[in-house]
């Protein structure tokens, strides 16, 4: 019984690792912000979920299987939290998903995103009044 | 088991960092933080297991709230930011 319940956690433990790489994966090779942030959610949900079922099996009915799932329930609240947050203020601020028509979610020019400048100077450079 | 999940982990932080350092944007480098403060809660997990130091645990559930916290006040330092750069554009 208790190989039963290793083998099911180690299979839990793989999947979970190898969803997070496939989730580096799409998160580096995706083309936009959105379909990024897609792959991102696979890691906070089908990774974590994964992973700490696994642990979970682990550790058997003590406090430990406790804080595990606690883990799990602040990662699901605050993980969905944090993305929304961004994608709400990527679209604010001038990033259109591919293949949308800019005037359709209401994307105006005036709101078009502004990569900070050289606001904070580059510590190399030294300025001129100082030599 | 602990060491292989541990590695994957590793492998997709190292992913991830990529996208951070690379990201056209700056919300792109914000999606990456979060996604290595997920990655990094996990991987705190699995070493607790594999140290059998599972009080780690407790580490991992505190990392996760504090990286929450992060990545909202980053979010709300970069809208803020934005919202001054367009009003002194219309200025």
């Amino acid at each position: 019984m208790s190989q039963a319940i290793d083998v099911l956690s180690w299979i839990l433990l793989v999947t979970g690792g190898v969803a997070s790489v496939v989730a580096g994966i799409g998160a580096l090779r995706m083309p936009d912000l959105f379909s990024r942030m897609h792959a991102a959610s696979i890691l906070d949900t089908f990774a974590a979920a994964a992973v700490l079922s696994g642990l979970l099996l682990q550790a058997g009915l003590s406090i430990v299987a406790f804080k595990l799932f606690l883990v799990f329930v602040f990662l699901a609240f605050t993980t969905s939290t944090a993305a929304h947050a961004l994608a709400k203020s990527a679209l604010t601020y001038g990033q259109v998903p591919e293949g949308v028509d800019p005037k359709s979610i209401g994307a105006t020019e005036e709101r078009e995103y502004v990569e900070p400048a050289s606001e904070l100077a580059d510590p190399r450079e030294v300025p001129a009044s100082k030599v | 088991m602990f060491a292989v999940t541990a590695l994957l982990l590793l492998v997709s932080m190292a992913l991830t960092l990529v996208r951070a350092l690379r990201g056209p944007t700056m919300f792109d480098r914000i999606l990456a933080m979060n996604m290595f403060g997920t990655a990094t809660v996990l991987l705190i997990s699995v070493v607790g297991f594999l140290n059998t130091a599972r009080d780690l645990v407790d580490i991992a559930m505190i990392y996760a709230l504090i990286s929450f916290a992060t990545t909202i006040a980053v979010l709300r330092f970069v809208e803020m930011d934005q919202a001054r750069r367009s009003t002194e554009a219309e200025s």
